[in-house]
């Protein structure tokens, strides 16, 4: 297991580096730059300031600058907000995205599983018609008009929480649930599914025909087998959740990183694009490991060779 | 040759006729009351995108600016006048939209399933069944898709390719599909990986493999159908999903231009007027949730029907 | 999840593209313009509340606060409350003394003399006539790259420094020997003399802009000097705390010279990129004041009895404008291969064609519908209360029989027999600004009027201005906000052949000659008189198409007292003037 572990760790290190090398050159490949705006810099601006940059290179050479300057953890300067680096950008803001998608997560986790195994459980009673009405609810509901109906409710009109920014604990509820709406929806779907799959496997039906209470059936047998396809959507779940719903940081004010995921590739801010790209990378390819690892906890029966 | 029958304790009983999967499921899914609802509206919709155009009260495009302007400059209410849903502020019918949304929405959303389920369910099968370095090998391909930014991808594809004839099949859509397509597929993969890992190690593929079954028939005519539970919900859930991932992308200038409108377009465009005029954005999200139920009714349908533990019970 | 992030694109782009896609800040006199302007009454100081703090928001984190290398609204807002430059403009866009208390121009109006006040900066420091040749050589200087460099390019030896190849960049010595050259100089501390290479009659208003301010080397050259820690200003306030992308605390600077002194102890600026959490904010009572109210909800508000007494509507010095893609190019850096080809492949190069689709469109039914009814027409490009606007330049009213009269002579020119033959024409914008309904009104009434067809293609921003100055669309949404209150601002580089910001692809000698000649004549009344003629040219010619002069709905609540509103104001009500900003017992 260890040697698998150390392996699967390892092989983060080509992922990122094949994930630069292509995000590089098509961001480069894209037309447009740092400089568009409605009002024209004039042509010598624009040539100076490439210079400066370094953008007049060939791409492989700016490539080159820029890994050689990353792997030691400067990740450059940004090209929109000039007067500050990435690195400063980003540690202003991690902290906030991580704790929003980490909040959020606990809230999709805490309702979203539940809310499967009622289903399942009362299969194509009440239980299940509600779980499920609850789902398509939060699956066509887009985040941000869920944003906006939890603003104007409870802030406009109720007055319990403020309407963005992020500056203590009354402001982390609206956002928290607004971002959660979708995962909940999606974990209660595929809990229910893996469930009811599950409840018809042999062993099901060893367990209760030997007697055993349908409780400890329940929680020992189903949940943990049951697990597997959502310990695989949790993956990319909770990998989207931290590197910020863009949706929400935006509604909400939020000066987290999310935002600048896609900001960053609408004004060319080449270098915080590259920081963005790679922070996601890095959680999606460690989080799939722990998510590999949990496999095998959940499941002995399978085997990493 | 006539069956013979024979009477067992006063019931006749009826010998089993050959009975495949599919036959099977097939009857026990006529007899699963909601999934014949999924199914019948997924039929409607198809009907709707089918026949859309032709039994909208307006072309989608024309605006009645007269309206509008008596009403304040503002989109017109539904269930009030001629226009059974209301309009946006250009004065341009709801429904009649909404109709042509559901063309396009419908398109994309079958489509870009059969892409994903395309590329993802095979690679998913060959890495969860093999396993070891081909497994690792593939994962590490998903995982590389997945750190993707897949909205750079999809910019320069639309940039590279909306000239040519490829990037103006079926107005625009061909380009949405395939940039939808293949970004999404990992999800698939990733689950189909899953779910062989966990059901290879069973007795009964153990059973399979002594007796000589090929790789192939295990993994196609057992492994699959067993685990197709989540697969089956990617797909319901995929629906939707596709059908809002198009509307973000035609807000960046992929795949529907305007004047057209898909429903996801047309939640995006009623946002903004959700305070004082919801219906814009109340009617597209209940089309798509529409969309949802019924494919959520038919997949659960489908799985109860294809499940082979349930084979023989009537 | 592919689409949950996708999703986000569409907040995000669209709120990016807004503020860079849309036309804002354009200001405009309000005594001319249409329109309520911001209540500004007077309040005894008896009433005034205890806390005077200000809320406000304004719209998005400024990518500098950096004077010399500004160029984005949200920097300009927050930038003329930290610093202020020799003169400054009052409520009506008067040119008005400021930091300099008096100035002479010379009979040849090539030579300008600004004595200077006594003032420090927040530092302490006094603010000597050095400061300003420093700050305006820096904002010159081809190492700088500052994007409204070329605000300077009237002064003398300033067009040798602009047109430095930025390839090859002379040696620091050569630079540096062609900054001594520029024509800025300070006899003494108190005494600053610009020298312009030809008489400029706006350059006062030039002089007014944020780029001009005096500058402390010691201070800019400092390290992280931009930010609250370190920051020197020299205007009614300092930058006391900046959070990135959240919210910059501004104090009243202690030393600042000017006549009015803040009451407000504090100003705090949250940065809200989505209206409609900003909307929300004000209902809440988060925030006291803030613009735009989004259109889709000024119905609402003017009905709502908590929110329509703080509700106006403010002219903008800004103009919406669609491009008609005229065809010609004496840059030759253009794509415009298609028309060389064929006439009918660009019909918008025909005049008649052009004049069609102007007659074709009802502006006012398009700000009805488009813009909730705010706005006034325009049918000519200097905007309203501007010496050189023209209301009566209106050569081609709406009018849909004569339209198809001369379209019918466009297209016999062209060589068709109907307008569907002419096939799909290309019409851009920038997908997420909120352009599409003007874009499908303008579309479905040439398509009504004529038959024509265009194909409505919506990009990311940089895309579709990459696409646009490249000349590749046949119509093209664009705008432009005043930088300045001076017609030449919106007249040349936009419509002057080869123009850096012509993206008409518009080329007539004629007009380039009136605005060469307007912009040395020092009569005022001459001037505004060949503005206009220059732009009697353009709009017989339909070079364009324009549409609507800006009016900005606005929130401010009723106990904020003495704020002015200007029509440069884009950011945040008030914005030009904060100092006199008081808040009421409420």
């Amino acid at each position: 297991m260890i040697t698998y572990l150390a392996r699967r760790i390892l092989w983060i290190i080509p992922v990122l580096f094949t994930v630069s090398i292509i995000t590089f050159f098509l961001m480069h490949a894209v037309p447009g730059g740092p400089w568009d705006r409605d009002k024209r810099l004039p042509q010598a601006v624009q040539a100076r300031l490439n210079a400066q940059y370094g953008l007049d290179q060939p791409l492989p050479v700016q490539y080159v600058q820029w890994a050689g300057k990353f792997v030691t953890g400067d990740f450059g300067p940004s090209y929109r907000f000039q007067d500050r680096r990435v690195n400063d950008i980003v540690a202003d803001g991690l902290g906030t995205t991580v704790q929003l998608g980490v909040m959020a997560f606990i809230l999709a986790v805490l309702v979203g599983i539940p809310l499967g195994v009622i289903a399942a459980l009362g299969h194509n009673r009440w239980p299940d018609y509600l779980s499920t009405a609850i789902s398509i609810i939060g699956i066509c509901t887009p985040s941000f008009v869920l944003a906006i109906l939890l603003i104007v409710v409870f802030s406009v009109q109720l007055g319990w929480f403020p309407t963005g920014q992020w500056k203590g604990p009354n402001y982390w509820v609206l956002p928290t649930v607004a971002l959660a709406g979708f995962p909940i929806a999606v974990i209660a779907r595929y809990t229910r599914a893996s469930m009811l799959e599950v409840t018809r496997k042999d062993y099901i039906r060893t367990a209760q025909s030997k007697g055993l209470r349908d409780q400890s059936v329940v929680s020992r047998h189903m949940i943990r087998n049951a697990l597997i396809p959502v310990v695989t959507i949790l993956g990319p779940t909770l990998a989207f959740l931290v590197t910020g719903s863009f949706v929400i940081e935006r509604f909400f004010s939020i000066p987290g990183v999310g935002q600048f995921y896609l900001t960053s590739i609408s004004t060319r801010d080449y270098s915080l694009l590259m920081a963005m790209t790679m922070l996601y990378a890095f959680s999606v390819a460690f989080l799939n490991v722990v998510v590999d690892i949990l496999y095998a906890y959940i499941d002995p029966r399978i085997r990493y060779s | 040759m006539a069956t013979q029958t024979t009477v067992v304790g006063g019931r006749v009983a009826r010998p089993r006729a050959g009975a495949s999967l599919w036959a099977d499921a097939w009857s026990r899914l006529r007899k699963n009351r909601l999934a014949i609802l999924g199914l019948i509206l997924v039929i409607l919709l198809l009907l709707a995108g089918a026949f859309g155009p032709i039994i909208a009260p307006y072309p989608y495009q024309v605006q009645d600016l007269v309206a509008v302007r008596a009403n304040h400059n503002q989109p017109i209410g539904p269930f009030v006048g001629p226009h059974a849903l209301g309009t946006d502020q250009l004065g341009r019918d709801l429904l009649s939209r909404l109709l042509d949304g559901a063309r396009i929405s419908v398109t994309v959303a079958f489509v870009v399933q059969a892409v994903i389920l395309t590329i993802g369910v095979p690679v998913g099968a060959i890495a969860g069944w093999f396993g070891g370095r081909i497994d690792n090998l593939l994962m590490r391909i998903t995982d590389v898709i997945y750190a993707f930014p897949d909205l750079l991808f999809i910019i320069l594809l639309s940039v590279a390719f909306r000239e040519t004839a490829f990037g103006q099949a079926l107005d625009g859509l061909l380009l949405v599909f395939v940039a939808i397509g293949l970004v999404s597929w990992v999800t698939v993969a990733r689950l189909v990986r899953g779910q062989l890992l966990a059901l290879k190690e069973t007795e009964f593929v153990e059973a399979a493999r002594a007796i000589g079954v090929s790789d192939r028939k295990i993994v196609t005519r057992h492994l699959l159908p067993n685990g197709i539970g989540p697969i089956i919900v990617a797909v319901t859930l995929g629906i939707p999903g596709a059908i809002l991932a198009e509307s973000t992308l035609a807000y960046i200038g992929i795949g529907v231009q305007p004047p057209r409108a898909s429903w996801g377009t047309l939640i995006y465009e009623g946002q903004k007027f959700i305070r004082a005029q919801p219906h814009l954005t109340l009617f597209p999200a209940i089309c798509i949730a529409i969309a949802l139920i019924s494919f959520t009714f038919l997949g659960d349908g489908l799985r109860d029907a294809l499940d082979p533990k349930l084979k023989g019970k009537q | 999840m592919l689409q949950k992030r996708l999703l986000a694109l569409v907040g995000v782009v669209g709120i990016i593209a807004a503020a860079c896609g849309g036309s804002q800040a354009t200001p405009a006199p309000a005594s001319q313009a249409p329109g309520e302007s911001a209540p500004a009454s007077v309040e005894p100081t008896s009433d005034l509340a205890a806390d005077q703090i200000l809320k406000t928001d304004i719209q998005g984190e400024p990518p500098t606060l950096d004077p010399s290398k500004a160029q984005d609204s949200n920097s300009i807002t927050v930038l003329v409350a930290l610093h202020r430059p020799l003169v400054y403009i009052d409520k009506d866009l008067k040119v008005v003394p400021a930091l300099a208390e008096s100035w002479d121009i010379s009979s040849d109006a090539k030579t300008l003399t600004f004595h200077l006040r006594d003032a420090k900066y927040s530092n302490g420091d006094p603010i000597v006539a050095g400061d300003l040749v420093y700050s305006w050589k820096r904002l010159v200087d081809p190492r700088t790259a500052a994007p409204y460099n070329y605000v300077m390019a009237e002064v003398a030896g300033a067009s040798d420094l602009l047109g430095v190849d930025p390839k090859k960049l002379p040696a620091d010595s050569a630079i540096d020997a062609m900054l001594d050259k520029l024509g800025v100089a300070a006899p003494d501390d108190k005494t600053f003399v610009v020298t312009l290479a030809t008489p400029a009659t706006y350059f006062l208003s030039v002089a007014t802009l944020w780029v001009t301010v005096p500058i402390q080397e010691k201070w800019i050259t400092s390290a992280n000097a931009t930010e609250a820690a370190n920051y020197v200003s020299s205007g009614p306030f300092n930058l006391a705390s900046w959070e990135h992308n959240s919210e910059i605390v501004l104090k009243p600077n202690p030393n600042w010279y000017g006549d009015v002194k803040p009451t407000l102890t504090e100003i705090h600026m949250s940065m809200s990129p989505e209206p409609a959490q900003a909307m929300a904010a004000y209902e809440a009572g988060e925030i006291d004041t803030f613009l735009p109210v989004p259109s889709e909800d000024v119905e609402r508000v003017k009905n709502d009895p908590n929110l329509k007494d703080g509700y106006s509507e403010q002219p903008q010095l800004s103009i919406t404008y669609y491009t008609f893609n005229n065809g010609n190019d004496p840059t030759g850096k253009k794509k415009l291969d298609r028309c060389a080809a064929s006439a009918k492949a660009c019909p918008t190069a025909n005049k008649n064609f052009r004049i069609a689709l102007t007659e074709a469109v009802d502006k006012q039914a398009f700000i009805d519908a488009t813009f909730s009814g705010l706005g006034q027409v325009a049918n000519s490009m200097v905007m309203p209360g501007l010496p050189g606007y023209d209301e009566s330049l209106n050569p081609y009213p709406f009018n849909l029989d004569k339209a198809k009269e001369d379209m019918t002579k466009a297209l016999s020119e062209l060589g068709v027999s109907s307008a569907a033959d002419l096939g799909k024409l290309k019409f851009g914008f920038n997908s997420g600004a909120g352009h599409e309904p003007r874009v499908a009104f303008l579309a479905e009434a040439w398509r009504q009027a004529f038959g024509l067809e265009t194909d409505q293609i919506g990009t990311d921003f940089s895309v579709f201005l990459t696409q646009r100055t490249a000349g590749e669309y046949d119509l093209a949404r664009d705008g432009w906000g005043a930088d300045y209150p001076h017609a030449n601002n919106q007249l040349n580089g936009l419509f002057t052949c080869g123009g850096g910001n012509n993206d008409d692809q518009y080329c007539n000698p004629d007009f380039d000659k009136l605005i060469a000649d307007a912009a040395v004549e020092p009569d005022q009344t001459k001037q505004a008189d060949l503005y206009k003629q220059a732009q009697k040219i353009l709009t017989d010619d339909a070079g364009f198409l324009p549409l609507r002069f800006a009016v900005t709905p606005q929130l401010v609540q009723p106990y904020v007292k003495d704020l002015i509103s200007t029509s440069l104001d884009s950011q945040a009500p008030g914005e030009r003037f904060w100092e006199s900003i008081k808040i009421a017992n409420h």
